[in-house]
């Protein structure tokens, strides 16, 4: 039983680092989506919800096709001397990759929910459009951009599928938690794996737990006597 | 002054209105649907009327012959809504407050109210630490017209906004908006489909139906001397 401690602190970081990045993403994607009128939308809206309903092979072969070096990205990136493929930065985009429509369309359903008379009110009391994105969009709809960072911080701690095509399992420098799970296991190295899947087990109980109880914190705070 | 000359193309029917209106209450009254709100948001900037014209104390709002619409930001104009349209998770302070940092207009001949001067006029002071689903439906009212009020604009614009309210809220805070419009003395633009309210409240009446616009001069008791405010310009 040796070696489970890489495996969870690179699951960290790339589950931290795809999620920052997701939640900006997400957020600006569901806002252009709700607020501005453009023509297409409909199949964008289709697209961004792709990742979460093909398995997440298919989402990694098609990474693959594009950040391979005959692939556009991948191009791009080698004429900068950059290779990505299995480097922890590829754990990272599959992990953004299939948990962008999570936090998409929580962003979407959140900013909907937001009435549309308080923006307008703030315009007619002279506040800028950014200043009404800050103060009053956001603030409202944080309940459902809050569900979407922690579904697809969770997304992206057991991203699995398209991770194992795209970064590989290499110990110490790709191998992530729910790899390593695998390896241990196909190699029978029960302990392991059972250590493993049991942080992840703690690590998920808590996350769902705090995540609950902080909303339920919020809610008595601010919407106290919502009606009376 | 006021002048306003507008046409607005709306599903059902065009909207027309053109009317001048000074100092006082202007009641715009009318059926549900006849394009009340539409014209108080296309005073206020939130809707664009296709042609027409309006200024406000020497200020163009829109032309659209000149291609000219001013954003509602700079418009100077105060917008209670319908449903009062509070920030809910702002306190009531919060609120009043909330178009203070956007708009500084330091000159002018109106003196410069401070928070507490418009919270104690509306007699909201010992709610402003209360967020707006702990107040009543009178209460909020007053917020609403506070946080217009308080950026000090040069017309404030009334939607239904005793809706809510039962009758007897109603009665006390009508009077309220009579002596706060004579205290500010600023054009006020007050909507209902209440032609009993609209007979007590307007010194000029705009009846507006399918957005075709009739116009009556009223001499109330609350402003027996209407002046020439309200001249019809047809």
């Amino acid at each position: 039983m040796d070696g489970w401690l890489p495996p969870v602190l690179l699951s960290l970081r790339i589950a931290v680092v795809a999620t920052a990045v997701v939640f900006c993403l997400g957020t600006l994607a569901a806002w252009a989506m709700v607020k501005l009128r453009w023509p297409g939308k409909q199949v964008v809206d289709a697209l961004f919800t792709l990742p979460l309903v093909v398995p997440p092979t298919v989402t990694g072969f098609v990474l693959l096709l594009l950040l391979g070096r005959k692939g556009p990205l991948g191009r791009l990136l080698g004429l900068g001397g950059v290779e990505i493929l299995f480097t922890w930065w590829a754990g990272v985009i599959a992990s953004a990759v299939v948990a962008f429509p999570l936090m998409y369309s929580a962003a979407r359903a959140g900013l909907q929910s937001v009435d549309e008379t308080l923006e307008k009110a703030a315009r007619t009391l002279g506040a800028s459009e950014a200043r009404i994105f800050f103060t009053v969009t956001l603030p409202l709809a944080w309940p459902g951009l809050g569900a979407g960072l922690v579904l697809s911080f969770a997304r992206a701690l057991g991203e699995f599928g398209a991770t194992l095509m795209v970064a590989g399992n290499i110990p110490g420098k790709t191998q992530t938690v729910p790899t390593a799970i695998w390896a241990a296991a196909e190699a029978g190295d029960m302990r392991t794996a059972g250590l493993l899947v049991g942080i992840m087990l703690v690590f998920g109980f808590s996350a769902t737990w705090a995540s609950r109880a902080w909303s339920e914190w919020r809610f008595g705070k601010h919407m106290q006597a919502r009606r009376r | 002054m006021l002048t306003v000359r507008l046409r607005k193309k709306l599903p059902d029917f065009t909207l027309e209105a053109r009317f001048e209106w000074g100092d006082g209450i202007l009641v715009v009254s009318g059926p549900s649907g006849a394009g009340k709100t539409t014209l108080l948001d296309c005073l206020a900037g939130l809707q664009h009327p296709d042609e027409g014209r309006a200024e406000l104390g020497g200020r163009v709002l829109f032309d659209s012959e000149r291609g000219i619409s001013v954003p509602p930001q700079k418009r100077g104009i105060g917008y209670v809504f319908q449903n009062y349209a509070l920030f809910p998770h702002l306190t009531v302070k919060g609120n009043a407050m909330y178009g203070l940092r956007s708009r500084c207009k330091c000159e002018g001949n109106r003196y410069r109210l401070s928070v507490l001067e418009v919270l104690e006029v509306l007699r909201i002071t010992h709610l402003q630490d209360r967020y707006p689903a702990q107040l009543s439906g009178g209460e909020q009212q007053r917020v609403a017209l506070a946080r217009a009020l308080m950026t000090e604009p040069d017309l404030l614009l009334l939607d239904e906004p005793w809706c809510a309210l039962d009758e007897e809220t109603r009665a006390a805070v009508q009077e309220e908006v009579v002596d706060l419009q004579r205290r500010w003395q600023i054009p006020f633009i007050l909507v209902t489909h209440d032609r009993r309210e609209a007979e007590i409240l307007g010194e000029m009446i705009l009846h507006l139906d399918r957005g075709k616009q009739r116009l009556e001069r009223r001499h109330t008791a609350v402003n027996p001397c209407p002046a020439e405010a309200g001249r019809d310009v047809w």
